[in-house]
């Protein structure tokens, strides 16, 4: 009879104590490269490899690790709390992903974080703009004619500029509505799961993240309704007024544009810039709250999900 | 925690990896039965308009 032989002549699947530890390692390797970590760690508790072969599997380990990191890294061997960091939050990505999916709050929940973000880049942009404008609204008061000309030029092309930036502000979703229109009706096949996510460690106050679920949880209804009313009114209301200020601010510096009324344009961009200054704290602040609400989803799921997983 | 032996260190990432796929594994199967109870309510739903339909004929 012919036997599949391995290359130290032990019959494959009936490897003995004591043969040449190549053959864990390959295995360990292969269960790995497989993307059946499961079993590679199951296998590798039970190795006894020397330390040159633990030292490639860890850096196999690694090459997994890294593919989990949307920024990558070069760095090897990963420092372990950096590895813990890169799978952690690779989970958390897959918690909110199901979560989007499954829950519709969740979504707009989604959709606001990257208005917010937007926002925020737009926001610096516009920052950045109005000091230019400033900087060409001085020089607009320099008595020189054609110098004069240039810089009223130079300092329209700064208004249109903020026209257009301002015009990509976005107004996140109202989450308050979201909220109550998913309650009025929610998806009875998300009924199971959900309320599995819902019993939070973290406490039912800060689940807000899965305040869909408070059907289930009466107790829990008001901390978290009110936590999210008051961050959609509080989005909705205060970003829509701010953007809308912006496009009246410009129009009104646009018509005083010109030599005599130069420091009058100054004043009018540095209130502009004020308030600029106070919706960036402001959008800064709806963005924490909105992770925030996926912080809580990403607890509450990682805590009842502790079971299912070990 | 973890200290510089390669035994540990690759221990350790290995339980990372193997706790991950664990969480993507359940998340995976709840999204299925997820898809497939709206495919069925989707279902019910259509044959609930036929019916309706059929009714008025």
């Amino acid at each position: 009879m012919n036997l599949l032989l391995n290359p130290h002549g032990h019959e494959l699947g009936q490897e003995q104590p004591g043969m040449p530890k190549g053959t864990d390692e390959q295995s360990i390797l292969t269960s790995l490269n497989r993307g059946d970590a499961i079993s590679a760690e199951r296998k590798a508790k039970e190795a006894d490899l020397p330390p040159d072969a633990w030292g490639r599997i860890e850096n196999a380990a690694d090459d997994k690790i890294n593919k989990l990191n949307p920024h990558g890294t070069t760095e090897r061997p990963l420092q372990p709390a950096q590895a813990e960091k890169v799978v952690t939050l690779a989970g958390d990505q897959a918690i909110l992903n199901y979560g989007k999916e499954q829950v519709p709050f969740m979504n707009t929940v989604s959709e606001s974080q990257k208005a917010l973000e937007k926002n925020g880049n737009t926001i610096q942009e516009i920052l950045q703009a109005i000091q230019q404008a400033k900087k060409h609204a001085r020089r607009v008061r320099i008595p020189i004619p054609i110098y004069g000309l240039f810089q009223t030029k130079k300092l329209k092309d700064d208004l249109t500029k903020l026209e257009g930036l301002n015009a990509q502000l976005k107004n996140p979703a109202d989450i308050s509505y979201k909220l109550q229109a998913d309650k009025i009706s929610p998806d009875s096949s998300d009924k199971t799961f959900i309320k599995s996510l819902a019993v939070s460690g973290a406490g039912y106050g800060v689940l807000a993240g899965t305040a869909y679920a408070t059907n289930f949880f009466p107790a829990a209804t008001a901390t978290t309704g009110q936590a999210i009313a008051v961050f959609g009114g509080f989005t909705a209301g205060t970003v829509l007024y701010l953007s809308g200020f912006i496009g009246l601010a410009i129009g009104g510096i646009k018509k005083l544009m010109n030599i005599r009324s130069a420091n009058k344009t100054i004043d009018e961009l540095e209130n502009l810039e004020t308030e600029m200054l106070e919706l960036k704290t402001k959008n800064a602040e709806a963005l924490g709250q909105v992770k925030g609400i996926n912080t809580a989803y990403v607890q509450g799921a990682r805590a009842n999900l502790g079971s299912m997983i070990r | 925690m973890v200290n510089s032996d390669p035994k540990s260190n690759a221990l350790f990432k290995l339980k990372l990896l193997s706790d991950y796929q664990k969480l993507t594994s359940v998340l995976d199967k709840e999204s299925d039965k997820l898809h497939e109870v709206k495919g069925k309510q989707k279902d019910a739903a259509e044959i609930e308009n036929l019916k309706n339909f059929l009714n008025k004929k």
